[in-house]
């Protein structure tokens, strides 16, 4: 799992095991990882093959290497004039790591083949590369768009991977100004499979709402309900393992807390109780949560409060439900 | 903690795509040398296949029959077309005629290609078509037709485009002839009528099948018959 990058961008990563692996006691194969590095931010993906015995350790080095990759050149991937030159680069890089670690393991490189995607970001501007299945979307002006479509081969089991033939020329390659850009989303075949409506190329509207959640969400309790979440739904509708990378700023589109009506604050925090009360409670919930700009715990918040801590705790839990706030070795509330 | 108030997705904000088919067309020779034993053997084969199939939730919903039959009066028939099995009734074959086995599989050829067209209309992910040929002789039909046949056959084989299972009936099925359409993996001589057991192990098969994911090699779980292997 990634970590919350304080910058402009902010996002996480989350990778989970799906049915067949769970039946099989295999690992998940899927790698991802949030980060941020030289004033670069960064999403890379990886969707380890099913048939390969050591993909999963595919997927992390390809993880690996694109991470480095990406936050060491961006300037230099950015103002390369020649596309082919770059999708050669990064072919070699991958290869010839891949080789060495196979090589060291005496193992074939075919036995570590997995996927490739990532999204970089620096001072306005965006990278994104995408090799095999999967999908990669963004955000303009808070709708979700398409960037790079699965690459299946004609049948649903079979797709490019890092250890295929020519992968350069498999490798879709994309950069520009961010302009009205405020998200992006990397999704494994198996996360898209609940996202991605392949008949009309359209993706489901509800990834606006989890960009706009892990911006405003403490980032740890947040991967606590994305991962309960896609358990209960994205994990039941494929036997693949499933990833997803979210990356978002603020924008009049995903406001700050802040910056959402009051009206749209009631809905975000779920206040259903009558017209008199529910302002006094939104203006509760939000004081816990400004206070918790740093970690304080349940006796601290009940002081500010002046409440006893047994009904500041039930304010206190519904900011955990609404993944707002994390609590921290079950001692300190946090926003983080 | 209520662990279901944590909760950022509900199935009603997901999309719900159609199930990845494997489309399958068992082609049956059903000429005159089928009648009695194998044709009563044959048709409690192609019942049980269907009763498996209805009975695996995985394989239910991803696989796709059509049934094309060769025979009378050198004629190949689609008794049954590609649709969902619960849509389907099991058909029942009868004996008759000749083993026009070349027209048998261009029709299966074409329904199967017209089928993975339909997927690609509708946005609905496929896996590698089968073709299941079945043949107690040899074929007397068009020699142009059957070589025609072989040729695409091979050709899609050799694409990793279908993949052919090619079984020959009794001590006189032309296994050179079936032998011919595969060009990966030897055909297979059924022991006796024993078409259960073989239908029981393709519907398996068509369940681990559904089941796999990008890169993942099916392999079949066919010990002890030398020459298959994995799709």
């Amino acid at each position: 799992m990634g970590k919350l990058v304080i910058n402009e961008w902010k996002g996480i990563s989350l990778s989970l095991k799906g049915k067949s692996h769970e039946i099989s006691g295999l690992p998940c194969q899927d790698s991802s990882n949030f980060d941020s590095s030289n004033n670069v931010v960064y999403g890379v993906l990886s969707d380890g093959a099913g048939s390969a015995k050591n993909s999963n350790i595919g997927s992390a080095l390809v993880v690996n290497v694109l991470s480095e990759y990406v936050s060491s050149f961006f300037e230099q991937i950015y103002n390369e004039h020649s596309v082919d030159k770059i999708r050669y680069e990064i072919s070699d890089l991958l290869k010839t790591e891949l080789k060495r670690v196979a090589d060291s393991e005496n193992n074939l490189v075919e036995e570590y083949a997995s996927t490739a995607m990532f999204v970089a970001i620096k001072d306005g501007r965006f990278i994104m590369m995408h090799l095999g299945d999967g999908l990669i979307s963004y955000s303009k002006n808070g709708e979700i768009k398409i960037a790079s479509s699965p690459n299946n081969g004609e049948f649903i089991n079979s797709t490019v991977f890092v250890t295929s033939k020519n992968i350069e020329t498999q490798m879709n390659l994309i950069k520009g100004e961010i302009g009205e850009i405020d998200g992006f989303i990397l999704m494994s075949d198996g996360t898209a499979e609940s996202f991605y409506h392949r008949e009309s190329k359209s993706v489901a509207p509800v990834l606006s709402t989890l960009l706009h959640r892990s911006l405003l969400s403490s980032k740890q309790q947040y991967l606590k309900i994305l991962e309960q979440s896609f358990e209960k739904t994205v994990l039941q509708n494929t036997n693949d393992d499933c990833s997803i990378v979210l990356i978002c700023k603020e924008t009049s589109y995903f406001p700050s807390l802040e910056n959402i009506n009051i009206h749209k604050k009631y809905k975000f925090f779920r206040i259903n109780s009558s017209f008199n009360s529910r302002k006094k409670r939104l203006n509760r919930l939000m004081s816990i949560w400004n206070f918790l700009s740093e970690d304080r715990s349940i006796d601290e918040v009940s002081k500010i409060l002046r409440l006893p801590p047994k009904y500041t705790k039930k304010h206190l839990n519904h900011l955990l439900k609404l993944g707002m706030i994390s609590h921290i070795n079950n001692e300190k509330y946090s926003r983080k | 903690m209520n662990e279901y108030e944590l909760m950022v997705l509900r199935q009603k904000d997901l999309i719900s795509n159609p199930t990845a088919r494997v489309p399958v067309c068992l082609c049956l020779d059903i000429s005159s040398s089928m009648s009695g034993s194998a044709i009563d053997e044959l048709n409690k084969g192609v019942q049980m296949f269907y009763d498996a199939i209805r009975n695996d939730e995985t394989a239910l919903y991803a696989a796709e029959i059509s049934i094309v039959t060769f025979g009378g009066n050198f004629e190949a028939t689609c008794l049954q077309d590609f649709s969902n099995i619960e849509r389907q009734e099991t058909p029942v074959l009868s004996a008759e005629g000749m083993t026009p086995l070349g027209e048998g599989v261009e029709l299966a050829l074409d329904l199967l290609e017209r089928r993975k067209q339909e997927y690609r209309d509708k946005g609905v992910d496929y896996y590698q078509p089968w073709l299941v040929l079945m043949t107690d002789g040899a074929p007397n039909g068009n020699q142009r037709t059957l070589d025609y046949a072989i040729t695409n056959t091979v050709n899609l084989v050799k694409s990793k485009k279908l993949t052919v299972f090619p079984i020959g009936i009794g001590p006189y099925a032309d296994m050179e002839i079936l032998g011919e359409f595969s060009p990966d993996r030897s055909p297979l001589r059924l022991q006796g009528l024993k078409f259960k057991e073989f239908f029981a192990w393709l519907s398996n098969s068509i369940s681990r099948t559904s089941m796999s994911t990008p890169g993942e090699e099916v392999k079949l779980d066919i010990d002890g018959v030398k020459g298959w292997g994995s799709l």
